[in-house]
């Protein structure tokens, strides 16, 4: 098989000079592109569409980046004008082609949950007249959304119409007139090379190329986690808000356990590893998390139970269904395109930032016993810094490096606080100053994203109360931006302080949920509600007024 | 002018701004629902800011030696269920008063209008007393088990004493003379 360059040289060689192009179906009649994937595509397409169409593969836009030469002069823009500003409100760039710019910008990844770039459709009709070419377009963009794949570079006779249509807010384009592109050898090349939004050539900020794009446009919440036979539980449904989640209950009712078992269940379905089919994927991970004796997810099921069944569901789509029993089967029933969200991260108990420094190999050479979790909070803290941090998460930076003092630097594989020109290593830091240096350096990489999920267990671990009450608002401000959040918690402070955000609706914007873990008898249930006043079973008050009781008794007592 | 109210050995002084009532003294309660053997009463119930206070005053100061097994037996969760069980009354008592007595509409109209009128908070305030300092995890747990109680009419619960402060605005708690010494045997 050529190598991908070869392919795309033979490609730009047969755009004859008359303009007419030649799409990836005549590369692959022409036998100069494996069929397989673009046959896989266009059947996708046709049952979408009940016509035909082909799909250009993500390698097909894999170029080669010394070719990158594109007068930006020779585009030509065909914006609706109410589309057009709303675009270009949205970009508020100074650009003279600002939605180009975005649009094209935009694309620098392939879509993490489709594995397509784009979608790129043969019409040869269209540009014919102006009312065939908005037909057209608009038929494309349909075709965009129904596919989920909100860029589409519409191949005609005479323009490539490339066509940004998010699921949410209007559909735009940019047309690029075939008579300009092969003018020149090398001009095509570097346009596509422009689709790709090399970060050099372009000065758009992270959150405004496709990757956030894609994400933000598909942005879903989890919904609901059935549980059935699992950990501690018979039977259990919870209905997450949007907002923040926050399970209560006492040591051993599960609250880890469900935390855990969401996240593995979460984080393969939004993953994809093709050496590994998706059901194992998400078992090992259940394993990996979970740490069960001899990665046996058998050990996770109820005792009284001869199977478990994890079920999430998000706000569109179908529910994804992990279920194992006790001979070791393990089945998955799910959607090849889960609709949750796509960037969840977990954040363990105990602090990672001093962890991370030969974690890795020593995790990777199974050398030590961690669960999986501090493994990815690792991974995630050493993600390399985003040029700009996403508008919505920007403002809560400054404040959380005014409370730790200082800002977070990375040097080497070690952690450091950076307080004026002293650098003071991760190390030598309080364990609950390095908990909030760590989601300092998370929202600052993009691991903790306006569109993700995060996942905290016990932030109160280590955190004097003030942190605690900083780190309560600081979940309100993540999920005020669009972060789904679940914390487990036995701390007075920190849950009645949401409480009290929800009661007094403080920020209405951020629907808080609490759950209730009740172990009895018969397995673990769980009661939900709004507010903490809801819960019959809420063990922290339950201890606090006892609390007050002894004091009572003893100031009597002593009195006496 | 200010209208006060002496209960126990404290003076509650509410404003001109306030349209209150001293309901367990009132005859609209001690004639009406608190005929109903079991029914219980809070000590006040006010109007002021678009928002409906039930204040239910416990002083139990200066009653250390001779009923100290009946205090220690005040446990927050048996105060908490007489709180609510006197909002819940004074509640209902409410309504009746402004049902049945059109003599004195000007004083219960406003009482039944407000329990309607979904605009108009319900504010419940425990104005507890007790002797010492106590730790600020009392006032906070017990205002969220009566909260926990309240949940089907209202979640703004309070507690405040003279230490805490937290009156409502316009009402001025203050001793009386005796206030704080233990009762003679």
């Amino acid at each position: 098989m050529p190598s991908l360059v070869t392919i795309h040289r033979d490609w730009l060689k047969q755009i004859p000079k008359e303009g007419i192009f030649v799409t990836p179906a005549a590369l692959v009649a022409a036998d100069a592109y494996p069929t397989e994937p673009v046959d896989e595509v266009s059947a996708v397409l046709s049952r979408a569409t009940g016509d035909g169409g082909v799909l250009i593969q993500p390698t097909m836009l894999l170029l080669d980046p010394a070719a990158m030469a594109w007068p930006k002069d020779r585009w030509t823009t065909l914006l609706p004008g109410e589309d057009g500003d709303a675009l270009r409100a949205a970009f508020a760039e100074v650009d003279p082609l600002p939605a180009a710019t975005a649009v094209l910008g935009a694309l620098r990844a392939p879509d993490p949950a489709t594995g397509w770039i784009a979608l790129a459709i043969e019409d040869n009709d269209m540009g014919t007249d102006a009312a065939g070419a908005l037909q057209s377009t608009s038929r494309a963009a349909s075709l965009g959304r129904a596919l989920r794949t909100p860029l589409i570079v519409l191949f005609g006779r005479r323009e490539i119409r490339l066509i940004h249509a998010p699921l949410k807010g209007p559909s735009a384009w940019v047309s690029f007139p075939l008579a300009q592109l092969v003018a020149e050898d090398g001009l095509l090349l570097g346009a596509l090379h422009m689709l790709i939004g090399e970060r050099r050539l372009l000065s758009l900020p992270d959150d405004k190329r496709l990757p956030a794009l894609l994400a933000a446009s598909r942005a879903t919440k989890i919904k609901s986690l059935d549980l059935k036979g699992f950990s501690t539980f018979l039977y259990g449904e919870l209905g997450f808000a949007p907002g923040i989640n926050v399970f209560l209950g006492p040591n051993g009712s599960g609250k880890t356990h469900v935390l855990k078992g969401l996240y593995a269940l979460l984080r393969g379905l939004s993953e994809k590893d093709d050496n590994v089919g998706r059901r194992d994927y998400i078992a090992r991970k259940l394993a990996g998390v979970l740490k069960p004796e001899g990665d046996d997810l058998s050990r996770l099921v109820h005792w009284s139970m001869a199977s478990a069944m994890l079920r999430a569901r998000a706000e569109r789509g179908e529910p994804a269904e992990l279920s194992f029993d006790l001979p070791g089967n393990v089945s998955l029933v799910a959607e090849d395109a889960w609709s949750g969200p796509e960037q969840i991260l977990y954040l363990p108990t105990r602090e990672v930032l001093t962890l991370n420094e030969g974690l890795a190999v020593a995790y990777q050479t199974r050398q030590i016993a961690f669960d999986e979790t501090i493994y990815d909070a690792c991974l995630a803290l050493e993600a390399p810094l985003l040029r700009t941090v996403p508008e919505a998460l920007e403002n809560l930076l400054p404040r959380l490096e005014h409370i730790l003092g200082g800002s977070v630097e990375l040097r080497g594989n070690r952690f450091y606080l950076r307080r004026g020109d002293r650098l003071v290593e991760a190390q030598l830091l309080a364990e609950g100053i390095r908990k909030v240096a760590s989601v300092a350096r998370l929202i600052a990489n993009g691991s903790i994203a306006s569109y993700g999920a995060l996942i905290w267990d016990e932030p109160e671990g280590n955190l004097n109360p003030v942190l605690v009450v900083a780190v309560a608002d600081l979940l309100v401000d993540l999920a005020a931006q669009g972060v789904q959040i679940f914390v487990a918690s036995h701390d007075y402070l920190l849950v009645r302080r949401l409480s009290l955000i929800a009661e007094y609706k403080k920020h209405p914007e951020v629907p808080i949920r609490f759950f209730g873990f009740c172990p009895t008898p018969a397995g673990v249930t769980v009661e939900m509600g709004e507010i903490l006043a809801d819960l019959a079973h809420n063990p922290i008050l339950d201890e606090f007024t006892r609390q007050a009781d002894f004091e009572q008794a003893l100031f009597y007592e002593i009195s006496a | 002018m200010s209208t006060s109210w002496a209960e126990g050995k404290l003076s509650f002084d509410f404003e001109p701004t306030w349209h209150a009532v001293k309901w367990d003294d009132n005859p609209a309660y001690r004639d009406g629902l608190g005929r109903v053997t079991g029914c219980k009463a809070v000590d006040f119930c006010g109007l002021r800011d678009g928002a409906l206070y039930l204040i239910e005053v416990k002083d139990f100061r200066g009653h250390r030696i001779e009923n100290k097994e009946r205090l220690v037996e005040e446990s927050s969760d048996s105060l908490a269920d007489e709180v609510a069980h006197k909002v819940c009354d004074t509640v209902a008592g409410l309504v009746g008063a402004h049902r049945t007595r059109p003599g004195d509409e000007t004083i219960w109209k406003p009482f039944g209008e407000a329990l309607a009128d979904l605009k108009i908070e319900i504010r419940v305030v425990l104005w507890l007393e007790e002797d010492g300092r106590r730790g600020p995890g009392r006032g906070m747990s017990l205002a969220d088990r009566i909260k926990q109680k309240l949940r089907w009419l209202t979640t703004r619960v309070i507690l405040a004493n003279q230490s805490l402060g937290k009156a409502p605005p316009g009402l001025t708690v203050r001793n009386l003379a005796g206030a704080g010494r233990d009762e003679p045997s």
